[in-house]
């Protein structure tokens, strides 16, 4: 007899239907799967039978054929566990075909029969078109972050059986703990002096612009880097879905939607195989892809491996990036906003004139640990300094993140209007078009040009950031000299002589 | 008598290219002997003799006396003679004709002096200007100035072609073409430390002199530069420190000139500078302050002390004094290194219009930046 049950597995940050075919029928005992399965699916037939038996059902001692189709595809993971056991009672005649219609099953099993969560629920559930989908009840809220189907939750394979057997209405999904109000996110007033740090900031939020902080350890890098997130506009509501899809990828455990841009910080021990995705089985989302639509926080970015930094250089161009192996190819999003922090020199005293001990040798060598085509990613590049004391003590509260939010959002809007999400997407006859210029900041510019302390790239980066600039001071058309000289100020902080 | 000088010399140049041969023993080698003979007792291990020589060459004279003569034997005087002619490269003994009076007179002379350019220069007054290779601006910029005023007035400027201090004073003073500068170095003549200074050496050769106590080849080792120290201190009339911080290099210098008697300036900088705190220091133990030029040709009894102008240290290249939030920039800049946060912090100004500000001092010569860092400019150059 042969029984057909839908499922899904995991590739990236997509989830593929998989429809899972058990066939038993009279011969010498035995239990095949084919159809690609991994090492942990391929397991499934030791999980599957100790939990049939300890749920008190029959193992069938029969010939029995798992074929998971398409074959095509990769199956990842014990994920399929669930829907194993299920086709395999209904084609040894322990369950009803009827029972099962309509019905796809997302979960693994534990030896005693439990049904466990697996990573990935809510692009696994999207794949399903089956109108319902039984999960464990740890992920009964996952599963239904999705929206589009009927989600069950059980907690063993016995509650599962009498369910579908109608001897007991389906379980009731876990109660949601009361919504406590959230952690409150780090607030910019928490931050005291950095005029140009918080300046910078604003900057970066509303034009999408890169950031690269420099500066002595101990002077705010890290505060001010966390307090990005909070400064960029709440996701879109396609947004929030693309964004959980990859978290869920990710493996991490999700009660709600993310609507929150992220941040993500990894240490700089982290692989490039951590950072950008991949792996050898399971194609697992990496930090720029879990920081999309947010933020990517590379603290000490000088003592990340040069090969980490550079691949990053080809998203931070595309916002994609494709992870290919030998058995399969996978593209994750990965449009993030790089912070960068680092300390200018070995000493910590920043090069400052008089006071860095370090030699010009020493200070180049630590540079130079960021390439330059990398360096060029970043639009803004200012020197974080300690406060002074007076605005560490007695200096007034600056702005919450909630006014310069606002404002962020406000110059979002005008970047719209430019048919760009953001003035850090300008390029070509629209970067041209957007950032005419009074007559004083084109001299200004010729001069920089001509003495060579611009190069023709750094021009367009220059040109984005005043015309950012210019919108949050209003949206004038018109790029003045003091858009201009900020916007040079903001890429000033060079760690290495090289032409901006 | 051409010949025999010419070999004399060779035999100086080829005992100074010997191993562990520093300038005490150098001395004490050549004051026992000619160079020809002590070359041969060299190769013949019977150097030692002289009591003096064995005294330098403490504790082990005999593995010394050893060594010398192992690589004696490989070693042509006549060829190393040749080699520093070829590169243009004077070698001047102790006690021969040609060697600078001056230096004759000093208590540790370098027995063996390698030279390029005329030593005629050694014959006017002369001023060492010395300081900190990690200056910031203002050091950078009173260096230069005063190597500049200096060799207006015909004072020959003696430092090290190191830089930070030293390479501003040297490009002062080779700004005017009336006294050109002597540098003492520490590395052979083909070996140019820092790099950065190529240029700086030719230069400093072909219109002054560039001197060294060490071989053609010599690596610029840590030991040569207390010792290159003592040359500057021993050629020069006074010593100006311009920006030295508590424990640096400049202070060998001005311990070398304290030894010779020789009047020691120092120029006074902030109290928060760290690059100021070795000459501040020198000022507080009694060293005249040098305030400016005239300060310094008063010490070489150049010119007499007069009363000091109201105002005479004051800004002079203003033609312009800056206004509005350009002052108020400058104001807060003061006299130390600044980021752009912390100008924000002092002034109130927002980004925009402090970026202006700094853009139009930058281009009024009032600041300069660099990596991140605003400075004042002591003068402007």
């Amino acid at each position: 007899m042969i029984a057909t049950i839908p499922s899904a597995t995991l590739l990236g940050v997509d989830g593929r239907p998989v429809t899972v075919e058990v066939h038993v029928s009279n011969g010498l005992p035995g239990f095949t799967i084919v159809g690609q399965p991994d090492a942990a699916c391929r397991e499934a037939r030791d999980r599957v039978r100790a939990a049939l038996l300890s749920s008190n059902m029959d193992w069938p001692l029969k010939k029995v054929t798992v074929n998971l189709a398409p074959s095509g595809v990769r199956k990842m993971g014990a994920g399929l566990d669930l829907a194993i056991a299920v086709g395999l009672l209904v084609a040894s005649g322990q369950l009803d075909a009827e029972a099962v219609v309509g019905h796809a099953f997302l979960g693994e099993l534990g030896l005693d029969g439990s049904v466990r969560r697996v990573p990935g629920l809510v692009p696994l559930v999207d794949a399903i078109t089956a109108p319902t989908v039984v999960v464990a009840s740890a992920a009964a809220r996952e599963a239904a972050l999705v929206g589009r189907h009927i989600v069950r939750a059980v907690a063993t394979l016995t509650e599962l059986l009498e369910a579908l057997r109608l001897l007991t209405p389906w379980p009731d999904p876990p109660p949601t703990p009361p919504a406590g109000p959230a952690p409150p996110a780090p607030d910019l007033a928490d931050v005291r002096g950095q005029h140009l740090g918080r300046f910078a900031l604003e900057v970066a939020a509303a034009g999408g612009h890169h950031l690269l902080m420099t500066g002595p350890p101990g002077s705010g890098k890290t505060m001010l880097a966390q307090r990005l997130p909070g400064l960029l506009p709440p996701l879109t509501r396609d947004e929030a879905v693309e964004t959980t899809r990859i978290h869920s990828a990710g493996a991490m455990a999700l009660d709600a939607l993310i609507e929150r841009p992220p941040l993500r910080a990894p240490h700089h021990g982290a692989s490039a195989v951590a950072l950008i995705g991949g792996g050898h089985a399971w194609m697992r989302p990496g930090e720029i892809s879990m920081a999309h639509r947010g933020v990517l926080f590379l603290d000490e970015m000088g003592e990340f491996p040069a090969v980490v930094l550079d691949a990053l250089r080809q998203p931070l161009e595309e916002g994609v990036v494709r992870v290919c192996r030998a058995n399969a190819a996978v593209t994750f999003p990965a449009r993030f906003l790089l912070v960068g922090a680092m300390n200018p020199c070995p000493c910590g005293e920043a090069g400052s004139p008089g006071a860095c001990r370090c030699s010009d040798g020493a200070r180049a060598r630590y540079a130079r640990r960021l390439s330059g085509p990398l360096l060029d990613r970043f639009d803004i590049r200012i020197a974080v300094s300690r406060p002074d004391a007076p605005d560490l003590l007695a200096g007034p509260a600056g702005e919450s993140s909630a006014t310069v939010a606002a404002r962020v959002m406000a110059a979002r809007k005008l970047a719209h209007q430019r048919f760009v999400r953001c003035n850090a997407e300008l390029t070509g006859a629209d970067l041209e078009a957007a950032t005419k210029l009074e007559p004083a900041a084109s001299r200004l510019l010729e001069h920089k040009l001509r003495t060579g302390a611009l190069s023709a790239r750094g021009l367009d980066r220059i040109r984005r950031v005043a015309r950012t600039l210019a919108d949050l001071d209003g949206g004038a058309e018109r790029l003045t000299d003091e858009h201009v000289c900020a916007a040079l100020e903001l890429r000033s902080a060079v760690p290495v002589a090289e032409a901006a | 008598m051409t010949a025999d000088r010419h070999t004399d010399h060779d035999y100086a140049a080829a005992l100074v290219t010997l191993p562990l041969m520093g300038p005490a023993r150098l001395l004490a080698v050549l004051r026992a002997w000619p160079p020809d003979e002590a070359w041969q007792r060299v190769l013949t291990r019977r150097v030692m003799a002289d009591g003096d020589v064995a005294d330098a060459c403490r504790p082990d004279p005999a593995g010394v006396a050893a060594l010398w003569a192992q690589a004696a034997r490989t070693s042509d005087p006549t060829d190393v003679g040749a080699r520093h002619r070829a590169a243009g490269v004077a070698v001047r003994v102790l006690g021969r004709p040609g060697y600078p009076d001056v230096l004759a007179e000093d208590h540790q002379p370098p027995a063996v002096l390698f030279s390029k350019g005329s030593l005629q220069h050694l014959e006017v007054p002369r001023v060492a200007i010395v300081g900190t290779r990690r200056c910031t601006r203002y050091g950078h910029d009173v260096a230069h100035r005063l190597g500049r005023e200096l060799a207006a007035a015909g004072v020959v400027v003696v430092s090290g072609l190191a830089k930070g201090i030293d390479g501003a004073a040297h490009e002062g003073a080779l700004s005017v073409g009336i006294a050109p500068p002597v540098g003492v170095v520490g590395s052979g003549h083909d070996v140019v430390y820092p790099a950065v200074h190529r240029s700086l050496w030719r230069r400093v050769a072909e219109a002054g002199a560039l001197l060294s106590e060490a071989p053609l080849g010599a690596r610029p080792e840590q030991w040569r530069f207390p010792a290159r120290n003592r040359i500057i201190a021993a050629l020069a009339q006074a010593v100006v420190v311009v920006e030295s911080h508590a424990a640096g290099g400049s202070m060998h210098t001005v311990e070398a000139a304290n030894d010779r008697g020789r009047p020691i300036l120092a120029v006074p900088g902030p109290v928060v500078s760290p690059a100021s705190a070795g000459t501040n220091r020198l000022i507080g133990d009694g060293c005249t302050p040098a305030l400016d030029t005239q300060d310094v040709l008063v010490a070489l009894g150049l010119d007499a002390p007069a009363p000091r102008r109201a105002g005479a240290t004051q800004q002079q290249q203003a033609p312009v004094a800056p206004d509005g939030p350009a002052a108020a920039v400058l104001d807060a800049l003061g006299w130390a290194p600044a980021t752009l946060d912390q100008l924000l912090g002092r002034t109130g100004l927002r980004p925009g219009p402090a970026a202006v500000a700094l853009a139009e001092l930058e281009a009024g010569g009032w600041v300069a930046a660099s990596g991140g860092w605003w400075e004042r400019t002591g003068i402007s150059v």
